[in-house]
């Protein structure tokens, strides 16, 4: 038991070692850059063809959805690295 | 709103801390017991993909990545502690790209947990194409979601698509645990019987039942699950 405690903490300290890496930092920017390009595109698709033609362009939700997926894509990208 | 995006910002850097922490004790433990048993990691590596050619390792990480996030899927599905979490995102009302990263943040330490084990069972994979996959992955998971009425032909049968994914959405289903899983890939509703795609789903209504009194900002939606508790 003890063991997984020292891992849990030592991963705290570890973290913020990464986190002031900034080559890390860098290609971190990166994947971020590639998430927003993808929205954009798709987002133009839907604007160009609309399967529901009475939604709104900037739907129930938009701006909830994208600090969502801004935060948990930081989760995505933090837990494979 | 200063002081709500600060409560915001605290809570995304915990729940990092927390989350990098979790797996890491996840994967510690899980060696841990294969100790015990007295097998290692090494052992029970089936096949290390380093051996094969680039396309098919990456090939082999995409299709048992997503086989095992479509299990994961059902899971968050059956267990109603896991459903409770997974509420946050069949809450969407209306679909749009970014609602497919509309979810607690619960969700990636299951999914990371369980996709720890075959990951560990097949080595050798490479960081470079495991970014790949998730790009790809990513792209096919904003379409999805996407308010386009696309299924790609016969493709279809293959890849998961907004035709297909609104009716896992939809806020009527047919059976209790619900429809269209896939992540990706379509190809396992399809095998295992779990597709279901009655007609055209372009106005179907979307959420879940009583989804009236779920919350609708996000920092109620991240303590929905513990709150029920309470009660
Ligand atoms: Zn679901
Ligand atoms: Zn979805």
């Amino acid at each position: 038991m003890e063991n997984y405690l020292d891992i849990f903490i030592n991963s705290y300290s570890e973290y913020w070692n990464y986190f002031l890496n900034l080559i890390y930092f860098r290609e971190i920017e990166n994947y971020f850059y590639g998430l927003i390009a993808i929205s954009v595109i798709v987002w133009v698709l839907e604007i160009l063809f609309p399967w529901r033609e009475n939604q709104s362009i900037f739907r129930k939700d938009f701006w909830l959805d994208t600090f969502y997926m801004f935060f948990n894509f930081s989760f995505l990208i933090f837990s494979f690295l | 709103m200063v002081g709500y995006l600060l409560h915001v910002f605290q809570l995304f850097i915990f729940n990092i801390l927390i989350f990098v922490a979790l797996s890491n004790t996840t994967a510690a433990f899980f060696n841990d017991f294969l100790g015990e048993i007295g097998v290692s990691l090494e052992s029970l590596q089936l096949f290390n993909v380093s051996a094969l050619p680039a396309w098919l390792g990456l090939l082999i990480f995409f299709v048992v990545t997503d086989f095992v996030q479509w299990n994961t899927h059902r899971l968050l599905h059956r267990v109603d502690f896991l459903w409770n979490f997974h509420k946050v995102h069949h809450s969407v009302k209306e679909m749009g790209f970014a609602a497919h990263l509309r979810y607690h943040w619960m969700e990636t330490v299951v999914y990371k947990s369980l996709l720890y084990i075959p990951v560990a069972i097949i080595g050798g994979f490479d960081v470079q194409h495991v970014v790949f996959v998730y790009f790809f992955t990513i792209s096919v998971g904003h379409l999805n979601h996407a308010n386009l009425g696309w299924d790609y032909g016969f493709l279809k049968y293959i890849f998961n698509n907004p035709k297909m994914h609104i009716w896992h959405h939809s806020k009527e289903l047919p059976v209790r645990y619900g429809v269209n899983f896939g992540l990706t890939l379509s190809i396992w509703d399809y095998l295992f019987k779990t597709n279901y795609i009655p007609k055209n789903g372009r106005d179907i209504e979307l959420g879940f039942s009583n989804d009236e009194s779920f919350p609708q900002d996000f920092l109620r939606q991240e303590i929905y699950p513990i709150n029920l508790k309470k009660e």
